[in-house]
């Protein structure tokens, strides 16, 4: 856990109480952990062990009520002004309305860029993740994988220096979400943005990150948080190695742990 | 490029399905018109047949050909008549529906607003149109103004009900999404609210096209020396049987007329609707 003086993300002490209808809930309570520049980190933990909640004050959706959260060394707020940082949430959130080019280019569009250099950083996006041909397709005509590679894209166009991803793959097939894997961290090396990645697969956080963070149950707080070790560039194929299984067999046994 | 062979074999399969579902909407339309104006002409069939199987007399009921001959007949009175027909019936469609769309706005943007107004719309709504329409033409003369303002009430409430839950469906991570980017309330509106809410607004004109007619129509029948429904109580009054239904078919004609516009411009305005399958999907 170094994390130099500004880091791409960081929460101190960091909690968070729902105003409940049935009384308030404590989502998280006291979460320290720092995301450093092009650092990939996972958050997995039991379901609703607060992940999401975690996510979503990195993102200036919600406001701590304990502790504070610093994303590239200022509040989330003024990062968010200043679009430091992009999300991409669980379900792609496309406007069906758009082609995939125009949705891509939104997060320009509002941060009121001229448009030949919204098109020309919303094809370079589509591009990089592989949707090239499809910048003409309404939703719609799209797969589910594919709809979350245009969510990904549109993440991108802003070139942040940080990426929240909210269990992105979570909704596509397994082999889908393989492929997807891989064209992630494609995507990563070439942009070095930093990445908070919420998932509950295992094998998904063992394959993708630099670092796996386990939260325990709620009220979540943090329970381990395991470097990942392996090579990299890393390929598909290490999913099936002994390495990544035994990597994958101690997050386990932790993750368990942390739900008792 | 280790992604680029799965992305060319991901990228034929969900482009044929979407031709192929285009082709089967188009055919399933064609389909769904055709057998439409096949129970109608059956219908008409069986009326022909009937009235003149049974020789009912014409003050009864006219076959529709006798219908169709006195529309030709009387076609000038009839033109002469649609034409303050029309333009009340369309002014009241423009003036009801403008003044829900923005109040639905305002109601988005104000609970507020909503919680004080809400309760007024629906008092509008439950006045009885026929008593309300005698006491519009005393306040405001016996021009236009008063059948377009009861085609205008017709047509307001559908639309304030519609356009109101098109404009807040939006879901939680598409406000949560638009927050992220910083987007201004203003940005908010144009590039999100206002086109995912088109659906339902379509939805609520199809409904304001055929009772701005007939609130026109109304509005003429209780107080007009022209129009569509002038000529219903005229001809009633003259005992031209014959005439009255035609004036009725002419009205039906142009409430269709009215509806099938409003159908033709939610293929324009609203395309994506075709591909996906309903509001918000």
């Amino acid at each position: 856990m170094t994390a130099p003086a500004a880091a791409a993300l960081e929460f101190r002490g960091c909690g968070y109480v729902y105003p409940g209808s049935d009384g308030p809930v404590e989502a998280v309570r006291a979460v320290t952990l720092a995301v450093a520049p092009g650092e990939l980190v996972s958050v997995i933990g039991p379901s609703g062990c607060g992940k999401s909640t975690l996510l979503r004050l990195a993102a200036d959706v919600l406001r701590p009520t304990s502790g504070s959260v610093s994303v590239a060394g200022t509040t989330p707020d003024a990062a968010r002004r200043a679009r430091r940082f992009s999300v991409a949430f669980q379900d792609p959130v496309l406007l069906p309305w758009r082609t995939v080019l125009d949705n891509v280019a939104l997060p320009l569009e509002i941060a009121g860029r001229p448009p030949a250099e919204r098109r020309a950083a919303a094809q370079r996006t589509i591009d990089l993740v592989g949707l090239s041909g499809f910048e003409r397709a309404r939703p719609a005509q799209l797969s589910g994988g594919m709809r979350q590679r245009a969510a990904i894209a549109r993440a991108l166009t802003l070139q942040p220096a940080l990426l929240l991803m909210d269990e992105p793959f979570g909704a596509v097939d397994e082999l889908t979400r393989d492929r997807l894997n891989g064209e992630l961290l494609d995507v990563w090396q070439r942009t070095g943005a930093a990445i908070l990645f919420v998932t509950h697969s295992i094998e998904e956080a063992v394959f993708l990150s630099d670092r796996v963070v386990v939260l325990t149950r709620r009220p979540g707080t943090v329970h381990a948080s395991i470097e990942v070790d392996l090579p990299r560039p890393r390929r598909l194929e290490i999913k099936r190695t002994r390495e990544a299984f035994d990597r994958s067999a101690r997050l386990r046994l932790l993750l368990d742990e942390a739900s008792r | 490029m280790r992604a680029a062979p799965g992305v060319t074999g991901a990228a034929a399969r969900p482009a044929a399905p979407g031709a192929g579902r285009r082709t089967r909407a188009v055919v399933r339309q064609a389909r769904s018109w055709l057998g439409g104006a096949l129970g109608v002409l059956l219908l008409l069939g069986l009326w022909e047949w009937a009235v003149r199987a049974l020789s009912v007399p014409v003050y009864l009921l006219p076959a529709p050909s006798v219908i169709w001959a006195q529309v030709r007949i009387d076609a000038a009175l009839l033109w002469r008549n649609l034409q303050p027909t029309l333009i009340e019936a369309a002014g009241g469609f423009v003036l009801g529906n403008a003044v829900a769309i923005l109040l639905a706005a305002l109601f988005v943007h104000s609970p507020a607003v909503q919680r004080a107004l809400f309760p007024l719309a629906i008092g509008l709504r439950t006045v009885p149109l026929v008593a309300i329409t005698p006491l519009l033409l005393v306040w405001l003369g016996g021009g236009y103004a008063p059948k377009v303002v009861i085609a205008a009430l017709i047509s307001f409430f559908p639309t304030l009900v519609n356009m109101t839950r098109g404009l807040s469906a939006l879901d939680r991570q598409a406000l949560d999404l638009l927050h992220t980017l910083s987007a201004s309330p203003w940005q908010v509106f144009w590039k999100v609210r206002w086109p995912s809410s088109l659906p339902y607004l379509f939805s609520a004109l199809k409904i304001a096209a055929t009772s701005c007619v007939l609130g026109a129509v109304i509005a003429e029948w209780i107080g007009a020396d022209r129009g569509l429904g002038y000529l219903v109580v005229a001809s009633t009054f003259e005992f031209k049987i014959a005439r009255l239904w035609a004036t009725i078919a002419v009205t039906s004609a142009l409430a269709l007329a009215a509806f099938l516009a409003v159908v033709l411009a939610e293929r324009v305005f609203v395309p994506w609707r075709d591909a996906a399958d309903g509001p918000g999907a």
